[in-house]
């Protein structure tokens, strides 16, 4: 790694770099949002996304209005009813979907399926975290290294689930790392520029302040990182009492709240009282279930070991290693030693942020009383400062390959041979396919079932169904079985299981379920009913049986033999 | 300027040689999960390796003999492909397997059932999709006498309600809407119920609940009013030894432990006589999941008798509970 503390900016070289950084980083976004489109059809809405449609619909419906009719738009009344669905998140991205509907489906034709059209900002932002993990990786590592971090990240097979989604848990982590990556420049970027940075994590903070809760932790993350990179120094200010912030930390103090009040109406009236019930409820979150090793979770005191088993599991091995990997070597970068010399002071620095953050974000299941319903998704933010690690680990391994398997092997690996220049990309194009093959055939394989997909540490999903980890949740499963509820008879009832009415009815929306289908909540009055399986739904399965008088579904589907969602027709098969 | 590859070569031929070997072992470590990703994802029996067991089952399964897939997980794929004429709910969800007789295991990619592990294996079969069917005998099986649900079944059992000294009968309808409320709602009634009201929480009729390792038991649904008894009564009932049974509510009503106690009372009636005899009582407490219960019979061993359940809710709190039962003889004897 380079040791030079700050890049000179507008040179030559960097300005070449730079077209082929854009070009790599519109590549790999552009690429990675054409693989969700592409796949966005086999995936049923899941049950969080049903709440975030109708949420999106009404905000949009407020913009509307608010094009018409300005002055009743902005009265309170018209605020409230419009922003007062789902006031337990802020409204950032829900506006987005909303505005995505509205525009690209309902007003231009972008899309020919509303529900496509919903999750397409979700998209946008998860395909962006990939191009910027890029960038990202590339300055502060190499360019492969940086190649290497955004597929690692785009790869985790819970990761490509969760992009595809209209939810906020694959966005949060864009942003997340945007704030985090702007705070970074605003401390080792071009000296001219740190403060245009400063400006721009602000803003970064605030799109992540109306965005999820995650983006709370922020400032601890660049308070810590303050505290820790400043050490004894910081003591020394104090006791001349010069101490002075991060300009960063600054704007996102101005900033985060301004932007959170201007994109969220619900706030312009009895702010405080509202913005404490949205704290609250994520303070006092109830608990829902949740299976590990077997047992299922439903109140404190949860599994300590949750969040990294989880990890190990679902995670792709080899990408865990290269973090491992990663870790060591920037951790050894941190320290004088014999045989590992001192990282430069930014990658110092660097290795700091990153590991503050990547722990951060696993910060709150350190907590027994945390909940863990939400499997994986909840420290989704960790994953990119995860496979920034990776990365450094790739790009040890790769430099040493190269060093070794060079025609002189004491020559620099920064050598300008054509020869040997030619040599390293086709080593490191080998060794990016050697190392993301598995990451990139897990992931895809396991859609449309991400929920369900674990790594082969643990077997696979087969093994993880041996070992009582959860099956998948959020009732999305539904999508998979669409052939099966098209070809009911005509008006046949439904039971939609976990499945939510708004998320059943954008698939008829979408025309991927026919229009005459209904629902119900009750085995008892269904001509057919799903099952999503979760271990604590078992009872669910079993009113199914006494009600519609059979055991034997009539399509059970999965991954890897693995049952996740079944189909019971009344009366058998 | 230090270099990742200086690093990591350092000085001295051993120490870069482990680097290298480390270097290796990441793309390494990629291509093994690779090929284990392939490995696990083309393990599992397919549908019409389900399927094919059919007729080998067929050929050999006597009534009253169980299937039990391992892993137990992997059930769904074989109730989908054998269908109910293999997996009778009564079976399906039977209370445990001390009366089972003869155990067919079908195990997928290896696996066995651990609850038969101590069973006579008398014939295995290899079976296409790497599907392994064992016939298993239970080397003690128990001898039923009298299968309390059986008699349910077939409509051979008066309900009644009693409160503060009044009986109010329970109509039998096998024609009754069934009922289910979805998770976490009361266990589901099918069309077979004993009517006791305007309000169908409160009727009684077969049904199935989780217990406490969410596996189905299949059972008599007595929902207890708030301050009323509800008493089932079975008429000319050959009594065994032993009353022996389970009870309890769905475990995802009763793992928190919220709601009341419910007694039961067992009283045996003979012909002539003036009242029944308690033979046994028990308290159920939530949180003790799908409880086993056992009275000894013996004076009543081998005659026939009115049996009488009585549950009241100790709290008197309205209340479902559940319960399965049979009189069987005791273990080791084989009298008829």
């Amino acid at each position: 790694m380079s040791d030079a503390p700050a890049r000179a900016p507008n040179t030559e070289a960097d300005t070449a770099l730079g077209r082929v950084d854009g070009a790599l980083a519109s590549s790999l976004f552009a690429g990675y949002l054409g693989l969700l489109l592409g796949t966005a059809k086999s995936l049923g809405y899941a049950r969080d996304e049903g709440f975030y449609f109708r949420a999106a619909e009404s905000y949009a419906g407020w913009f509307s209005l608010l094009l018409r009719a300005p002055h009743e738009a902005l009265r309170q009344k018209a605020v409230d009813a419009a922003w007062g669905i789902n006031p337990e998140h802020p409204p950032l991205l829900k506006s987005l979907f909303g505005l995505s509907h509205w525009l690209l489906f309902q007003t231009f034709g972008v899309f020919s399926e509303p529900g496509t059209s919903f999750r397409f900002p979700g998209m946008v932002l998860s395909a962006a975290g990939v191009a910027l993990l890029y960038l990202w990786g590339k300055e502060a590592i190499s360019r492969r290294a940086g190649v290497f971090a955004a597929l690692a990240y785009g790869f985790v097979p819970t990761t490509f689930y969760h992009a595809h989604l209209d939810c906020f848990d694959a966005p949060i982590a864009t942003l997340w790392l945007l704030v985090a990556y702007t705070y970074w420049q605003s401390l080792h970027g071009a000296p001219t520029r740190r403060s245009a940075w400063a400006i721009a994590t602000g803003l970064a903070f605030g799109l992540a302040f109306a965005s999820k809760h995650n983006s709370w932790f922020l400032p601890i993350a660049f308070v810590v990182h303050t505290l820790v990179a400043r050490g004894r120094g910081l003591l020394d200010d104090l006791r001349r009492d010069a101490v002075s912030l991060p300009k960063a930390l600054v704007w996102m103090a101005l900033l985060g709240p301004l932007v959170l009040v201007a994109t969220w109406p619900l706030l312009w009236w009895n702010g405080a009282a509202r913005f404490a019930f949205y704290v609250r409820f994520h303070l006092q979150h109830e608990y829902y279930n949740m299976e590990y090793l077997g047992r299922t979770y439903f109140a404190p005191p949860m599994p300590l070991g949750y969040a990294w088993t989880m990890t190990a599991a679902t995670v792709p091995t080899v990408t865990l290693l290269a973090t491992v990997a990663g870790l060591v070597r920037a951790l050894a970068g941190l320290f004088d030693g014999d045989r590992w010399p001192r990282d430069d002071a930014r990658t110092r620095d660097t290795t700091r942020l990153w590991l503050i953050a990547l722990l951060v974000n696993y910060l709150a299941w350190f907590s027994p009383q945390t909940p863990i319903f939400g499997g994986t998704k909840h420290w989704l933010t960790a994953y990119p400062f995860l496979c920034l690690f990776a990365a450094r680990g790739f790009e040890a391994c790769a430099a040493t390959l190269e060093k070794a398997l060079s025609p002189d092997a004491h020559a620099s690996v920064h050598s300008s041979s054509a020869r040997v220049v030619l040599g390293h990309r086709w080593l490191s194009v080998t060794l990016l396919v050697a190392v993301l093959a598995a990451p990139v055939v897990e992931s895809l394989r396991a859609h449309p079932w991400g929920l369900s997909a674990y790594t082969p540490l643990v077997g696979g999903a087969p093994g993880a169904a041996d070992l009582g980890l959860n099956r998948g949740f959020w009732g999305y499963q539904t999508g998979a079985v669409l052939d099966v509820l098209n070809e009911l008879p005509r008006h046949a009832t439904i039971y939609l299981h976990d499945t939510t009415y708004e998320s059943f009815q954008m698939l008829q929306r979408d025309g991927r379920l026919r229009g005459d289908l209904r629902a119900t909540w009750s085995p008892a009055q269904a001509d057919a009913a799903l099952y999503h399986h979760e271990q604590h739904m078992a009872g669910v399965e079993q009113q199914i049986w006494v009600t519609m008088g059979t055991v034997a579904p009539r399509v059970v589907r999965g991954l890897d033999g693995v049952p996740i969602v079944w189909v019971y027709v009344r009366g058998g098969r | 300027m230090t270099t990742e590859a200086e690093v990591v070569a350092g000085p001295g031929r051993f120490r870069a040689a482990g680097a290298l070997a480390l270097a290796f072992a990441l793309p390494l470590a990629g291509l093994v999960e690779l090929g284990a990703a392939f490995f696990f994802a083309n393990r599992a029996p397919t549908n019409a390796d389900w399927a094919a067991v059919g007729p080998v089952l067929e050929a050999r399964r006597r009534a009253g003999d169980v299937i039990v897939v391992a892993p137990r997980w992997a059930e769904p794929h074989a109730r989908a492909a054998l269908g109910d004429a293999h997996f009778p709910l009564a079976e399906l969800a039977r209370a445990d397997d001390t009366r089972v007789v003869r155990a067919f295991e079908l195990g997928a990619s290896g696996h066995h059932a651990p609850e038969l592990a101590t069973w006579r294996q008398t014939e295995a079969l290899a079976l296409p999709g790497g599907l392994l069917l064992r016939i298993l005998e239970n080397p003690h099986p128990a001898r039923v006498v009298t299968d309390l649900l059986a008699l349910a079944e077939r409509g051979a059992l008066v309900v009644h309600r009693s409160e503060a000294g009044t009986t109010y009968p329970c109509t039998y309808s096998e024609h009754a809407p069934p009922s289910a409320a979805g998770l976490f709602g009361p266990p589901a009634l099918g069309r077979q119920q004993w009517i006791c009201g305007f309000d169908p929480s409160g009727n009684v009729g077969l049904s199935v609940v989780d217990d406490e390792q969410f596996r189905p038991r299949r059972c008599l649904l007595a929902p207890v009013g708030a301050q009323a008894d509800t008493v089932l009564r079975f008429d000319d009932v050959l009594l065994g030894d032993v009353l022996q049974g389970h009870g309890g509510v769905s475990w995802t009503r009763q793992r928190e432990r919220k709601g009341p106690p419910v007694k039961l009372t067992f009283r045996v009636k003979e012909d002539g006589a003036d009242a029944g005899a308690i033979v046994g009582e028990i308290v159920h407490a939530e949180g003790g999941g799908f409880s086993p219960f056992a009275f000894p019979l013996d004076r009543y061993a081998g005659r026939r008798a009115t049996l009488t359940i009585t549950l009241r809710s100790e709290g008197g709190l309205p209340h479902p509970y559940c319960l399965e039962a049979d009189t069987r003889a005791r273990e080791g004897d084989r009298h008829e």
